[in-house]
C-alpha cells in the first residue's frame, strides 16, 4: 500500500499540497484526479524523490521510500522521458539494467515488451524516429521492463488514439491482476470511471473526494434520464418537484432525484408535459462527481 | 546492484551512444589526420636534404668540379656541377635556376644573392683549388697539400647535448597543451551540453528514479572523459605511427613521458571542470542555453591557456612557477614547465594534488547544484535556487 501522510509542498508563495494525505490500496488501479495545476503531479514527482516535500511523508509498505524501494517502482512521467537518438531496444534494455536487471534478463523483458506493445519491428530505430503514440509505447515499456510493484503514471492515456488506449488499458488491467498497484492521473474522465477500482480527486493541493468508485457513485444520488418530445413548455423540467435539472444534452435532460425521492412519482410528473420518448435511471458520471467536488 | 555498477552502467552508455554519432567519428578522424598533418608536413618540407647545383662556363681549373662536390658534406648539402658552354648560358641557367651559382672561366663568379650558401662554397673552393696550385708548385708532397686542404671537418661537441630535446618537447608540449585545451573546451561543453539534453527531455526524471543524482553525474562524466582520452589516445596513436612510418625522424627524448603527461594532465583537469561544467548545463532550460550557462567556464579556460603559453615561453619564470600551482590553471601551466624547464618531482606532485583537492571541493558544490538543478522545470535556475532546491536526503522522502 502506498500511503502519503500530510504532504506538504509550496513554490515560493503558491500552495502545491496542502496536507494531503491519502492512501492507495495494494494491487488496485487507482486514478489520481484533478483539474491543472491541482498537484497531482508533484505527489508522483515526491514518490520518485525529484521533490522534496516541505512536510509530510510517503510511505510504501509501511516503510518510508528510500532508493530501494524505488529500483521496484516504474515511472513515466507527464512529458515523455527518453534519449531521443537512442536505439528504442538499446534504450529499454539500459533503463532495466539500471533498475538492478542482469543485461540477459532486461533483454529478453524488453523483447517480450516490445512484442507485446507492437514495437518489435522498431526495436532498432531511433527513439525519435518515432510517432508520438509509438514514444509512449516505448515509454511504457520502460516503465515495466524491470516488473516493478509499484507503477506511477502521470497523463499516460494522453495523446493516444483509441487503439492505443485500448491497449494501455489492457496492459493496466493485466498488471493490476498480477498485484501491481498502478496509481495514474488523467483528465479522460470516463475512461477513468471504466477503468479504475478507486479514485481520489484532489485541487489546490487538497484531498476533495476519495474511494471505491463504486461507492462514490452509489452515494452521489440517482439520475433520471428523460427524452421528451411534443412538450409546449420548453422549461418543463424546472417544475417537476423530488428532483432537480442537471442539465440536458442529446441523450435527453438529466434530473438529479433528492435523497429518498420516488422515480416513478417524478417520471409521472414529467407525463404530463409531454410524450416520453426514452427515459433510464442511471447513477451519477464520474465527470459530475468531479465537478461537484471541484466546485465545492 | 552495488553503486558503482550503476556508476559503469551510465558510462557505459555514454562511451556507446558517443562512438556511435558521426560527429565523434569524424572529428577524430580529422584530428588523426592533423596529428599525422603535424609529424609529416614540417619533415617534408624542412627535412629534405639542400641539394646545390654549380654551373661551370669556359674554361675550369682541373679538380674543382671534384673539390666542390666534396664540400658538400661539410654543410649537410648534396652538390653537383654541370658544364656550361659560355657566360650568357650561365646567365641564362641562373635566370632559370637550373644552377645556383655559375663559375666564369675559373675566375669570376655569377650569382643571384651574393651572400648565398653556394656563392661562399664556391669562393672556398676555388681559393682552396688555388692554394692546392701554389703548394703543388711549390714542390711540396701530395700528401702534405691534401692534409694542408683537407675539407674534413674538426672534431666538434655539443656544449649541451640536451638542448636540441629541450626545443623540441617545446614543440611538444606546445601541442599537448593545446590539445589539453581543445579536449576540456570540448568535452566539458559536452557534459554541459549532454546534461541539459538530459534535462530538456525529462530524461533525467526517469534515470533520477532508479539513480542517485551523483551516480548519474559521475557516470556521465566518466563516460564523456573517457571519450576524451579515446579521442587523445587515437591523435598520439596516430603522431607516432606517422612518426615510426618516417623512418627517420628524429623523436625527442621526453616525447613519450610528455605525451603520458598530456593524458594525466587532460584527465586532472576535466575531473576539476567537468563537474563544473555539468552544474552549469543542469541550470539551463534547454541545451541551446547550455553554452550560455558554461560561458564562464570557457572564458576561464581561455584565460588558462593564456597562461600555459606565457608559461612556454618562460618555463623556469616566475610566473610560470606561481601559474602551475593555481589548481585551475595547473592542468595546462605544469605541462610546459615539466617538458621545457626544470622543475622538480616534488613540484608536480603538489600541484597534483592540489587539483585533487580542489576537485574533490568541486565535485561537492558543483554535485550538490546539479542534483538540485536537475529537478527544478521552467527557465534557467540560479545557482542560489539549485543549491536551495538539492535533496539533502537523497536516499529518502522522509522528513
Amino acid at each position: 500500500m502506498l500511503e502519503f501522510l500530510g504532504l506538504q509542498k509550496s513554490y515560493g508563495d503558491m500552495v502545491a499540497l496542502d496536507h494531503l494525505t491519502l492512501e492507495v490500496p495494494k494491487g488496485e488501479l487507482f486514478g489520481l484526479l484533478g483539474p491543472n495545476g491541482a498537484g497531482k503531479s508533484t505527489v508522483m514527482r515526491i514518490v520518485f524523490g525529484l521533490l522534496n516535500p516541505d512536510g509530510g511523508e510517503v510511505r510504501w509498505r509501511d516503510q518510508p521510500i528510500g532508493a530501494e524501494q524505488r529500483l521496484h517502482f516504474g515511472y513515466l512521467p507527464e512529458e515523455r522521458g527518453l534519449y531521443p537518438k537512442m536505439r528504442v531496444r538499446d534504450e529499454v534494455v539500459y533503463l532495466g539494467r539500471l533498475h538492478g536487471m542482469s543485461k540477459a534478463a532486461a533483454g529478453a523483458a524488453t523483447d517480450r515488451w516490445l512484442d507485446r506493445l507492437g514495437l518489435t519491428g522498431r526495436a532498432g530505430d531511433k527513439v525519435d524516429s518515432l510517432s508520438l503514440g509509438n514514444q509512449q509505447r516505448v515509454q511504457l515499456a520502460a516503465a515495466l521492463v524491470h516488473a516493478p510493484d509499484l507503477l506511477v503514471l502521470d497523463e499516460p492515456f494522453s495523446g493516444l488514439d483509441p487503439v492505443a488506449v485500448d491497449t494501455l488499458a489492457g496492459v493496466l488491467a493485466e498488471q493490476v491482476d498480477a498485484g501491481v498497484s498502478v496509481i495514474f492521473s488523467s483528465h479522460q474522465l470516463d475512461l477513468v470511471e471504466d477503468l479504475c477500482d478507486s479514485v481520489a480527486i484532489i485541487d489546490h493541493g487538497r484531498l476533495v473526494l476519495a474511494g471505491r468508485v463504486s461507492e462514490l457513485k452509489r452515494k452521489g444520488g440517482r439520475v433520471l434520464r428523460v427524452m421528451l418530445a411534443n412538450t409546449n413548455d420548453p422549461d418543463w423540467a424546472s417544475d417537476v418537484r423530488g428532483a432537480e435539472v442537471e442539465g440536458t444534452d442529446a441523450r435527453g435532460t438529466r434530473l438529479a432525484l433528492d435523497p429518498g425521492s420516488d422515480p416513478m412519482a417524478v417520471l409521472a410528473q414529467v407525463q404530463t408535459c409531454g410524450d416520453i420518448v426514452d427515459f433510464a435511471l442511471e447513477q451519477p458520471r464520474l465527470s459530475q462527481l468531479f465537478r461537484e467536488a471541484v466546485a465545492a | 546492484m552495488r553503486s558503482h555498477r550503476r556508476v559503469a552502467l551510465v558510462a557505459q552508455r555514454e562511451v556507446t551512444e558517443t562512438l556511435r554519432t558521426r560527429s565523434f567519428r569524424i572529428s577524430t578522424l580529422i584530428l588523426m589526420v592533423a596529428a599525422v598533418a603535424a609529424v609529416v608536413i614540417p619533415q617534408l618540407i624542412g627535412n629534405r636534404p639542400t641539394s646545390y647545383t654549380f654551373g661551370l662556363a669556359g674554361a675550369t681549373p682541373p679538380g674543382l668540379s671534384e673539390a666542390l662536390v666534396a664540400e658538400g658534406p661539410l654543410i649537410g648539402a648534396r652538390v653537383r656541377t654541370t658544364p656550361l658552354a659560355d657566360e650568357e648560358a650561365a646567365k641564362a641557367a641562373l635566370r632559370d635556376k637550373g644552377v645556383d651559382v655559375a663559375l666564369i672561366d675559373g675566375q669570376r663568379a655569377l650569382v643571384r644573392r651574393t651572400s648565398s650558401e653556394p656563392a661562399l662554397l664556391l669562393n672556398r673552393a676555388v681559393a682552396q683549388q688555388r692554394l692546392r696550385q701554389r703548394l703543388d708548385s711549390a714542390g711540396l708532397p701530395s700528401a702534405d697539400v691534401a692534409a694542408l686542404v683537407d675539407p674534413r671537418p674538426l672534431p666538434t661537441t655539443e656544449l649541451d647535448p640536451l638542448s636540441s630535446d629541450r626545443k623540441a618537447n617545446r614543440a611538444v608540449a606546445f601541442g599537448g597543451v593545446l590539445l589539453i585545451y581543445l579536449a576540456l573546451l570540448s568535452y566539458g561543453a559536452m557534459v554541459s551540453q549532454s546534461i541539459a539534453e538530459e534535462k530538456s527531455t525529462r530524461v533525467s526524471e526517469v534515470l533520477l528514479g532508479a539513480l542517485r543524482p551523483h551516480q548519474l553525474l559521475a557516470g556521465k562524466i566518466a563516460g564523456i572523459g573517457a571519450m576524451g582520452v579515446l579521442q587523445l589516445l587515437a591523435v598520439g596513436v596516430a603522431a607516432g605511427g606517422a612518426a615510426l612510418a618516417q623512418g627517420s625522424l628524429h623523436v625527442p627524448k621526453g616525447t613519450p613521458l610528455t605525451f603520458a603527461a598530456v593524458l594525466i594532465w587532460y584527465v586532472l583537469g576535466f575531473g576539476l571542470y567537468s563537474c563544473a561544467y555539468a552544474a552549469a548545463g543542469a541550470t539551463a532550460s534547454r541545451p541551446q542555453e547550455a553554452a550560455a550557462a558554461s560561458a564562464p567556464l570557457t572564458f576561464l579556460l581561455a584565460a588558462s591557456y593564456g597562461a600555459a603559453f606565457a608559461s612556454l615561453s618562460d618555463p623556469n619564470g616566475p610566473a610560470a612557477r606561481v601559474f602551475s600551482f593555481i589548481p585551475l590553471l595547473a592542468p595546462m601551466t605544469m605541462l610546459p614547465r615539466a617538458a621545457a624547464g626544470d622543475v622538480a618531482p616534488w613540484e608536480v606532485a603538489v600541484s597534483m594534488l592540489l587539483v585533487l583537492v580542489s576537485t574533490y571541493a568541486l565535485v561537492r558544490l558543483a554535485g550538490r547544484i546539479y542534483a538540485g538543478a536537475i529537478v527544478r522545470t521552467g527557465p534557467r535556475v540560479k545557482l542560489r535556487e539549485a543549491w536551495r532546491s538539492a535533496p539533502t536526503a537523497p536516499a529518502t522522502t522522509r522528513l
